[in-house]
């Protein structure tokens, strides 16, 4: 079990375990959203909502029904988890989806393409997974993922403003695109390295 | 840019299997190639890619995965209504993957343990996806499994040559299991190559290294 | 109507059939899957006590040499792990630690002459300290500056002192706190079985 507090946890995983950084997860939407600052806070904005929420819901299936010794369901059916995952967080999506169109047809039109997106974001499942492997428990899941999505809006939103200023450079032509992106997300990489030591996730 | 098929019936499109198939087989794995062009599966390619073992058993994994999905729901794409369409494809990936995950635990728990989450993770991998959406689900079985045995080849051949690099730069030498294939004497491991930057790093470079020998980008590209 | 109907159906079936895939596949490898999880576990206390092992080992021959040469012993609520010897007197005893490292956990065994007070072998088979720096823990090298160390000064003080691995200052300090934090354990336990 780890008594690291929550706290520590949200700081950990906006910095020195950084989903992205770290853990390279939500690559695609981070590459194909990073253009203009509306788009990138927009993003990082719903990203971090569905994480957090989708995060909860997962850890109340995966302990109330999925583990052996859970109280609804007393079979082993962990080797369902990524699927029942997937599933939660498919229909979560969906459901927010319908509640936004419904109630604020402005959010929707603004956020619209992103949410079909942030469910194959491979950041969502990712956190899932790893607050199995890390046995997190409700709270500190939780900080866990409300800390992955704040920590990736903060790289998206570093890296768009660098993308901007990049296109007043003259960059030889094949590093045009992904190739310069890449090198720069390793540049910063290497600078969130200097976060290691701050706090432990552990 | 996605490869169509004609869809009459019959087995193969009109003028043979052969020629779609060729032209198929060589946009998965160079013109549409779904890390330089497509740009999709980036998470992975950089996660695993640690030694070149890992990189070479994630894209036999992915490769599998894509080719069932691809066939199964290839069959299955006049039968599946439409409302149900993405979660039936979820389902059959997913499903896939779980099993690649259970062999793996089983018989080679070693790398179980080294690709942890990351195999969890090719549900979500875009190509896997990319390619049910795309083309398993408008064209015939046999092409469908040409197109994701392209698109796997591609995926990993990109992920054998980042592996290299990381693991012969960041180490030196190649591993494979318990037995060491290639060492490079007198050489001062450069670390960063197996950490994290050097990930991005590598890709970076070897995406340049693709455009600058002819392969054409997507869109246009700015930076 | 007769849409929606077939939908459900269809979703049913798909549904269906993969559980029963997957659970198949569950099924016929279980036995596989707990095996290498135990053997897992019994890999690192077979090495970290020196019992001869083939590289290749499968789970099944791992689980083998465990049985017949391992014998597990609770000291008030810490584990220990015996070899016994041809006439069962003790070789070795071995024990777990764990703690926090820099990137992420660190675990390992410290094995102990029976004399309990000699280091004989230390291994750490988790860590994800920075390759080249603190990774260093887990070469021979480093490890090799443990073996034959005491446990207590001659002064009576439980510890050992770790040095340093240049550069990596706070995987050293860290893995030293862990190592005492065990050994202090060990002595602890043992006063106790003595009252």
């Amino acid at each position: 079990m780890n008594d690291t507090s929550a706290l520590v946890i949200f700081v950990a995983a906006v910095f020195t375990n950084n989903i992205l950084l770290t853990y390279f997860l939500g690559m695609c939407s981070f590459l194909a959203c990073s253009r203009r600052f509306e788009t990138a806070i927009g993003l990082g904005a719903a990203v971090t909502f569905v994480l957090t929420s989708t995060t909860i819901l997962n850890y109340g299936i995966y302990y109330g029904i999925l583990v052996p010794e859970a109280p609804l369901c007393a079979m082993d059916l962990t080797h369902l988890q990524y699927i029942i995952f997937i599933a939660v967080i498919a229909a979560f999506v969906q459901l927010v989806e319908m509640i936004i169109e419904r109630f604020s047809p402005r959010l929707y039109h603004a956020l619209g393409i992103f949410l079909p997106l942030i469910t194959v974001n491979c950041a969502i499942l990712g956190v899932a997974l790893f607050m199995v492997t890390f046995q997190f428990t409700l709270f500190q899941a939780v900080a866990f993922g409300f800390g992955g999505g704040v920590g990736w809006t903060l790289v998206i939103v570093l890296l768009t403003g660098l993308r901007q200023k990049m296109g007043y450079a003259n960059l030889p032509a094949p590093f045009r695109g992904v190739a310069i992106t890449m090198i720069v997300t390793g540049v910063m990489a290497m600078a969130y390295m200097g976060f290691a030591g701050m706090v432990s996730i552990q | 840019m996605s490869a169509s098929g004609a869809n009459t019936g019959g087995f193969c499109p009109p003028g043979g299997c052969g020629s779609q198939g060729i032209l198929v087989f060589r946009a998965g794995v160079w013109n549409n190639n779904p890390i330089a062009v497509q740009i999709l599966g980036i998470c992975s390619a950089l996660a695993v890619t640690t030694r070149l073992e890992n990189a070479l058993v994630m894209g036999l994994a992915v490769i599998f995965v894509i080719v069932l999905s691809n066939l199964l729901l290839s069959l299955l794409r006049t039968a599946t209504p439409r409302r149900i369409r993405m979660i039936a494809e979820v389902a059959v990936i997913a499903t896939f993957v779980i099993l690649v995950d259970q062999f793996l635990k089983a018989y080679y728990p070693d790398m179980s343990g080294r690709l942890g989450p990351y195999v969890g993770l090719i549900i979500t991998n875009c190509i896997v996806m990319g390619r049910a959406e795309a083309f398993a689900l408008h064209n015939r079985p046999a092409v469908s499994v040409v197109d994701g045995a392209a698109n796997g080849l591609g995926y990993t051949i990109i992920l054998a040559l980042v592996g290299l690099v990381r693991e012969l730069g960041g180490t030196g030498r190649i591993v494979f299991g318990e037995r060491t294939l290639l060492e490079i004497p007198g050489y001062v491991p450069n670390h960063v190559m197996i950490l994290a930057p050097g990930a991005f790093i590598a890709l970076g470079f070897l995406v340049a290294l693709f455009y600058a020998l002819g392969l054409q980008r997507e869109q246009e590209a700015h930076p | 109507m007769k849409r929606s109907l077939y939908t459900l159906l269809y979703a049913a079936l798909l549904g269906l059939v993969c559980a029963g895939l997957l659970t198949a596949a569950r099924e016929l490898t279980a036995e596989r899957q707990k095996a290498n999880r135990q053997a897992e576990r019994v890999r690192h206390i077979l090495d970290v006590l020196g019992i001869e092992r083939k590289p290749q080992a499968s789970s099944e021959e791992l689980l083998a040499a465990y049985e017949k040469n391992v014998r597990e012993r609770w000291r008030g609520d810490l584990l220990l792990y015996e070899c016994a010897g041809p006439g069962g007197n003790v070789q070795a005893v071995a024990v777990h630690f764990e703690g926090p490292g820099l990137w992420g956990p660190i675990k390992g065994f410290l094995a102990l002459e029976p004399d309990m007070r000699t280091v004989r072998r230390v291994t750490f088979y988790e860590q994800e300290e920075t390759p080249g720096l603190g990774g260093e823990i887990s070469t021979k090298a480093f490890r090799k500056r443990f073996e034959k160390r005491r446990i207590v000064s001659p002064a009576g003080e439980p510890g050992i002192k770790v040095d340093a691995i240049s550069g990596a200052t706070m995987t050293s300090n860290r893995v030293e706190r862990m190592l005492n934090h065990t050994i202090r354990k060990v002595l602890e336990a043992e006063a106790e079985d003595e009252r």
